[in-house]
């Protein structure tokens, strides 16, 4: 295989230079992706394997580059490729709920919002670096937060933590307690609504036999015996929720501020996925 | 064996000569874990369905230490604390901030934190604080905010609050403040494994450092083929 002459991979890595993780690129673009033709899923796979191919490319609004801004810069004799997600139209009720950090499938990105354009973090391609020769950079992300919320956003897609089955089921009552009370006008709802995070710390370990679980309930107050009304039975019933489960021993609720919180804390804990218990399929 | 008598034999044996010096600052007792959700107060359930009623703390330190010998102790096994645990412990279930346990022990919140992360106690103040988690483990509201209420709530006869007779050592006199509780708010702070604890160290610096040049090292096939593909037009989004 012939090797591209050194002017073209200099100008390569010249271009390179120049574009950001959450940068785009709009226009006429086709997405690529394989499939099993025997087994279609897509409608445009279904399509495809009439016609015998592998491969569909699909055309799409545009691109919004995922890989890492110092993995962009580094050269193209040794990183080779980029990584991008497809950009995809909504109406503006969506684009709201993605802005929102309701969707997490989508990423949103300021800089093409007003197009009503957003990342699908479902479809990702990788092409060599070469393609920058040609594409018209958009700031997808014009400022720094924006870029470091899209950069959170790829990495919640990939590292969210996969609790086991029977903790789901441990704490769906409580996840469902939350979703109906959170905006009611009580002092439980006062409560939820100022709880910045709730945290599970489980030990010794996620997989063993018996496990002790900490919820550490973090709120945004000035003082965690705040006048939010009375508290304390609201955790009584609370804890009634949380069913016995023989693997699960000993169940306790911290209620802390993040100040109150030590790193150590911290890093023995995970966010209670919240979002992804609240989609989950019910036990049969 | 009650917990006055228990807490008494806990505080005799802590000032016992004979007690390596060694193996301070690994403060370790046996607690009973109770699950104390949805069931009786005063009981503890295990995973075996049994139950039983009266709880003990037992005091041993590194090689000394003994495991509690009661009925429910030979089915369900009881974890060693570290004083570290044991400091956890004392947070989760009583609800009181690092401020105020550091008031507690009359400490500034730096020594707090140094016993937290895990450095040795002094003597004293290891004996207090098994005192301490003793008296929590009687006066257990059922949870850390009513157990925390309960301590820092003046008597309403005498204006006296247990949270300062526990800071003052009179474990005695503050159990007898707010008589035995309901049960069912006391955890235990487990260790987690060591595994899990390297797992979720971050990486040192120097280990950031250590990374080796980006280069290709892996070898590939070698094999490519063009792709065989068909051009769709755009699907809808809601």
């Amino acid at each position: 295989m012939s090797t591209p002459d050194a002017d073209r991979l200099r100008a390569i890595d010249a271009v390179s230079k120049e574009w950001r993780q959450g940068d785009c690129v709009l226009g006429e673009l086709w997405f690529a992706f394989g499939f099993k033709p025997s087994a279609p899923i897509t409608e445009e796979a279904r399509a495809a394997a009439e016609g015998e191919a592998e491969v569909v490319e699909e055309r799409v609004r545009g691109f919004v580059v995922a890989t890492q801004t110092c993995d962009l810069v580094r050269s193209c004799r040794e990183r080779h490729f980029l990584e991008v997600c497809t950009l995809v139209e909504m109406e503006a009720a969506a684009l709201e709920e993605v802005r929102l950090g309701r969707r997490l499938r989508y990423a949103y990105l300021p800089g093409v919002a007003s197009q009503r354009l957003v990342a699908d973090l479902d479809r990702v391609m990788t092409l060599e670096k070469g393609v920058l020769l040609d594409w018209q950079r958009t700031r997808g992300c014009p400022r720094p937060t924006d870029a470091q919320a899209f950069a959170r956003a790829l990495a919640r897609k990939h590292s969210r933590f996969a609790f086991p089955d029977d903790f789901v089921s441990f704490v769906r009552p409580l996840a469902k307690r939350i979703q109906e009370k959170h905006k009611r006008q009580s002092s439980e709802g006062a409560w939820l609504r100022a709880m910045r995070e709730i945290r599970v710390r489980v030990a010794p370990r996620w997989d063993a036999p018996e496990v002790s679980i900490t919820f550490l309930l973090l709120l945004d107050v000035e003082d965690e015996v705040s006048a939010l009304g009375d508290i304390e039975l609201l955790l009584k019933d609370w804890r009634g929720l949380v069913p016995a489960t023989p693997r699960f021993i000993s169940v306790g609720f911290l209620l802390t501020r993040l100040e109150g919180m030590t790193a150590m804390e911290y890093i023995e804990s995970e966010a209670l996925d919240l979002e992804h218990l609240s989609s989950a399929q019910p036990e049969r | 064996m009650n917990a006055s008598t228990v807490a008494e034999l806990a505080e005799e044996r802590s000032t016992a000569a004979g007690r390596p010096r060694a193996v301070r600052g690994m403060l370790s007792f046996c607690l009973l874990a109770s699950s104390g959700i949805g069931l009786p107060a005063g009981t503890c359930g295990l995973a075996t369905g049994a139950t039983f009623s009266s709880q003990e703390l037992e005091l041993g330190t590194g090689a000394q230490t003994k495991r509690c010998t009661t009925a429910a102790a030979k089915t369900h096994q009881a974890p060693i604390l570290t004083t570290r645990s044991a400091i956890h412990t004392l947070r989760v279930s009583s609800g009181l901030t690092w401020e105020q346990i550091a008031e507690l022990f009359q400490v500034s919140r730096r020594s707090l934190h140094f016993w937290a992360s895990g450095k040795a106690l002094a003597a004293e103040n290891e004996a207090r604080l098994m005192q301490v988690l003793g008296v929590l483990r009687y006066i257990d509201r059922g949870d850390s905010l009513r157990t925390r209420r309960a301590l820092l709530e003046p008597d309403p006869r005498t204006g006296v609050r247990a949270f300062d007779l526990l800071a003052g050592q009179k474990f005695n006199e503050a159990r007898e403040l707010l008589g035995k509780g309901e049960g069912g708010g006391f955890h235990v702070w487990q260790e987690l494994s060591p595994e899990e604890q390297a797992a979720r160290r971050p990486p040192r610096p120097w280990e950031l450092l250590d990374q080796l040049p980006d280069e290709v090292v892996h070898r590939d096939l070698g094999i490519s083929r063009p792709a065989r593909t068909l051009r769709t037009k755009r699907r809808e989004h809601p």
